[in-house]
C-alpha cells in the first residue's frame, strides 16, 4: 500500500493545478493567519464551496494549504502587536515580540516562516509513513471498533472544553441531533424534515460552519466595536538567511517537531499545548534558558516549528481512522466528505493515489510556505494595518456567495444566517463551538457503527467487550471522561502531596 | 458579569436545554413516519438514535442545572468561549452595539430576501454600501468604490471562473 502511496500520489499530485492551487492556499491561509478573529479555521470554510468545484486532489491542495498557512500566519501578528493571529502563536508572542521590540522583526518574522515550514515538513513525513500503517490496522475493525473510535473523538470534546465540560458536552449534543436532521443512514426514513424537501438531504455542512464560525464572529466584532483601527507598523521583507538560523538550531527543530506531530495526533490536544510544551522543552535543554523570554530566537524556533507540525500529526487519526485531531481537521474532514472522498481505511485501500496525492499537497505546502512566507512578507505586514470596517463586509459576501454556490439554494443561506445567530448566542452564553463541529462530523460515524453494532449482536451491549481492540479503546474512553470528570484541583492536590512526600 | 448574573444565566441555559432535549424526543414521536411491525427493533428504528440523544441532552442539563444551583457564585468577569479578548471594548462612535447588530441583521436579510428577485450583480454593491457606511466608512466616494470592485471581483470569481450561476434576478446581466 505505501509504495502507492507514495509513487501513486506523487504523480497524481504532480500537476500545475495542484502546485498552483498549493500556493494559493498558503498564500491565503497565512493571510487569515495574520488577521486575528480570523484564522485558518475560517479561511478553510470560506474557501471549502471552491474546493468542492475542484478535482479532489485540487481541492484538498488548496485546503490543506490553508490550513498550514494559517497556522504560520498567527506568529506575524504576534511578533508584531503581540496579539497572536491564532492561539497556536501565543508561545511564539514570548519570544517573538521581545525581538521586535529590539529591532528584530524581519528576523524574528524570518524565523516563524522557516521554522513552521521545516517543522511542517517533519510533520508531513510522519503523516506520509505512520497514517498507512495505522489505516492497515484500522481494516481490521468492524462496526463496535469504528464506534469505539468515535466515541474517543467525542469524548475528547470534553477535553478541549476542560473549562466548561458540560457545556462541551451539551454542545456536542446539540451537533449529534443537528446531524440526525435528514434521512435515517439505515432505514433512510425521513426525520425532523417537517415536510420540507430542503431538508431531506440534511442541513448543509458549509452553511452550518459558515454560519457558526464566520457570521458568529462577524457579530461578535461588531458588538466590540473599534472597527476603525489602523495598527502603525512599517512594512518589512524577511531574510531568506534565516533559514541557516533554523538549521543551526537542528536538534530544537527536530525535537520540536516531533513533539508536535506526536500531540497532533492525539485528538483534542492541539497546536496550542504542542507549543508551549516544546518551548518549555527546548528552555529546559538550552544553554542560555536565561534568554528565554527576552528574545531567544530558540524559543521562537521551538514554538513554530511545533505548531506547524501539529498539522501533520492531526491529520494522520483523520485519514486513517477518520477521527478528527482538532477542530480544523474535523472541517477538513467535512470538506473531504464533500468533495466525494470519504476519510478512513477503506480510502487507503481503494485511492492510494489520492491519499498520496494529498500528503504530497501538505509536503508541499510547508515547502512552498518558506518561499511564499518570506518572498511576500511586506504584503502580510500590510494586511495586519487593513481596518476590520472593510474586511467584515468582505468576508460577510464571501460567505453568502460560497455558502450560496455549494447547492444555488437561497435555504442554505438562510441556515447559515440561522446559524449565524445561533452561534453568536452560543458564544455569548460560553458553549464552545469547536465540539458542535467535531460531534457533526462524526455522527454520522457513530450512528450507523452503534446501531449496525447492536443489530448484529441481537441487542446485546456484550459486542463493545467481547471485541479486544474496541474494549481497549473504550477503557481509554472512560479514562478520558474520568480525568474530565475529575475537578483539576484533585490533580492538583495528589501532585502537591506527591512532591511534599 | 457578576456571579449571580452568570448563575442566573446558566439556570436558565439549563431549563431551555432540558426543554430542547424533551423536545427532540416529542419531535420524534409526532413527526416521524409510522413504523410498522417489521420495522427491525429497537436499534434499527430512525428513532432510537435522536431519542438517545435527547434523553443524554436531558441527563446532562439536569446535572448542570444541579451543579449551577449548588454553586456559589464567584465574583469575576467572564468572557466569550472562543474569543480572544477578554473584554468587550466600549461602542464604537455615533451607534450603540446593540443597534449596529440589528441593522447589520436587518440589511442583510432583506439582500437575503431580495436577491432572488434583483439579482446579485445589481442588488450586491447597494447591500455592501449599506455595510460599509454603517461601519463608519466616513467617505462616500470609498465606500462606493469599495462596495463596487468587491461585488464585481466576487461575482466574476464565481461566476467565470468557476462556473457558479448566481441569481440573476428579473433583471438579467
Amino acid at each position: 500500500m505505501i509504495e502507492h502511496i507514495i509513487v501513486d500520489g506523487f504523480v497524481r499530485y504532480l500537476g500545475l493545478s495542484q502546485i498552483m492551487l498549493t500556493s494559493i492556499g498558503v498564500f491565503v491561509g497565512i493571510l487569515v493567519g495574520v488577521l486575528p478573529g480570523v484564522g485558518p479555521m475560517l479561511g478553510v470554510i470560506l474557501m471549502t464551496p471552491i474546493a468542492i468545484l475542484l478535482d479532489p486532489v485540487a481541492g484538498m491542495s488548496l485546503l490543506i494549504g490553508i490550513y498550514v498557512g494559517g497556522s504560520c500566519g498567527g506568529a506575524i501578528s504576534a511578533i508584531l502587536l503581540r496579539i497572536p493571529g491564532t492561539p497556536m502563536a501565543a508561545a511564539t508572542l514570548l519570544d517573538g515580540y521581545p525581538m521586535a521590540q529590539k529591532g528584530e522583526a524581519p528576523k524574528a518574522v524570518g524565523l516563524s516562516i522557516a521554522a513552521s515550514s521545516l517543522g511542517g515538513l517533519l510533520g508531513g513525513i510522519g503523516l506520509m509513513f505512520i497514517s498507512p500503517f495505522l489505516a492497515q490496522v484500522a481494516l481490521k475493525f468492524g462496526p463496535p471498533e469504528y464506534f469505539a473510535l468515535a466515541l474517543v473523538g467525542l469524548l475528547s470534546i470534553a477535553v478541549i472544553a476542560r473549562e466548561s465540560t458540560l457545556k462541551g458536552l451539551l454542545s456536542a449534543c446539540f451537533g449529534l441531533f443537528l446531524a440526525t436532521v435528514g434521512t435515517d443512514p439505515i432505514n433512510g426514513e425521513e426525520r425532523f424534515t417537517m415536510g420540507s424537501d430542503n431538508l431531506m438531504g440534511g442541513i448543509g455542512l458549509v452553511a452550518l460552519l459558515v454560519g457558526l464560525f464566520a457570521v458568529s464572529e462577524m457579530l461578535i466584532q461588531l458588538e466590540k466595536g473599534k472597527l476603525d483601527i489602523k495598527p502603525d507598523i512599517k512594512v518589512f521583507r524577511a531574510p531568506f538567511s534565516v533559514v541557516m538560523l533554523v538549521l543551526k538550531r537542528f536538534i530544537n527543530l527536530l525535537r520540536s517537531s516531533f513533539i508536535g506531530t506526536f500531540i497532533g495526533s492525539l485528538p483534542a490536544v492541539g497546536g496550542v499545548a504542542a507549543s508551549f510544551i516544546s518551548y518549555a522543552v527546548a528552555k529546559a535543554a538550552s544553554r542560555t534558558p536565561d534568554e528565554f523570554g527576552k528574545g531567544s530566537a530558540e524559543g521562537v524556533v521551538a514554538s513554530e516549528a511545533s505548531n506547524n507540525a501539529v498539522c501533520g500529526g492531526a491529520l494522520i487519526p483523520a485519514f486513517a481512522l477518520a477521527i478528527p485531531g482538532d477542530p480544523i481537521t474535523a472541517v477538513l474532514l467535512g470538506a473531504m466528505i464533500l468533495v466525494g472522498l470519504l476519510p478512513g481505511p477503506t480510502l487507503f485501500s481503494n485511492y492510494p493515489d489520492v491519499v498520496g496525492g494529498i500528503f504530497y499537497a501538505y509536503i508541499g505546502s510547508s515547502i512552498l510556505l518558506l518561499f511564499i512566507g518570506i518572498l511576500f512578507t511586506p504584503i502580510f505586514v500590510s494586511i495586519i494595518k487593513l481596518r476590520k470596517n472593510r474586511l467584515i463586509p468582505i468576508i460577510v459576501l464571501l460567505s453568502i456567495v460560497g455558502t450560496f454556490s455549494v447547492q444555488s439554494s437561497m435555504f442554505d443561506i438562510w441556515c447559515m444566517w440561522i446559524f449565524g445567530i445561533i452561534g453568536y448566542g452560543m458564544r455569548k452564553l460560553n458553549f464552545p463551538l469547536a465540539p458542535l463541529v467535531i460531534a457533526r462530523v462524526l455522527s454520522p460515524v457513530i450512528e450507523p457503527a452503534f446501531r449496525r453494532s447492536l443489530i448484529l449482536s441481537g441487542g446485546s451491549f456484550s459486542i463493545f467487550v467481547s471485541r479486544p481492540i474496541c474494549l481497549f479503546i473504550l477503557i481509554l474512553a472512560a479514562m478520558l471522561l474520568i480525568w474530565t470528570v475529575i475537578p483539576k484541583k484533585f490533580w492538583q492536590d495528589i501532585k502537591m502531596k506527591l512532591s511534599t512526600g | 458579569m457578576r456571579g449571580s448574573d452568570k448563575k442566573s444565566q446558566d439556570i436558565a441555559t439549563s431549563v431551555f436545554c432540558v426543554f430542547l432535549g424533551a423536545m427532540i424526543i416529542y419531535l420524534t414521536y409526532t413527526t416521524f413516519p409510522q413504523e410498522g411491525q417489521a420495522v427491525g427493533g429497537l436499534f434499527a428504528s430512525s428513532r432510537f438514535y435522536p431519542q438517545l440523544v435527547g434523553g443524554i441532552m436531558i441527563l446532562l442539563s439536569i446535572i448542570m442545572l444541579v451543579s449551577t444551583v449548588f454553586k456559589k457564585p464567584v465574583r469575576k468577569s467572564t468572557g466569550n468561549a472562543d474569543d480572544q479578548t477578554k473584554n468587550p471594548q466600549a461602542a464604537q462612535a455615533g451607534l450603540k452595539p446593540i443597534w449596529r447588530l440589528f441593522l447589520f441583521i436587518l440589511i442583510l436579510a432583506l439582500y437575503t430576501a431580495l436577491l432572488e428577485t434583483i439579482g446579485y450583480f445589481l442588488l450586491t454593491p447597494f447591500m455592501l454600501l449599506a455595510l460599509f457606511k454603517l461601519l463608519n466608512i466616513k467617505k462616500w466616494t470609498s465606500a462606493i468604490a469599495l462596495a463596487l470592485i468587491t461585488s464585481f471581483t466576487i461575482g466574476i470569481f464565481f461566476t467565470w471562473l468557476l462556473q457558479v450561476v448566481l441569481p440573476e434576478g428579473l433583471f438579467t446581466l
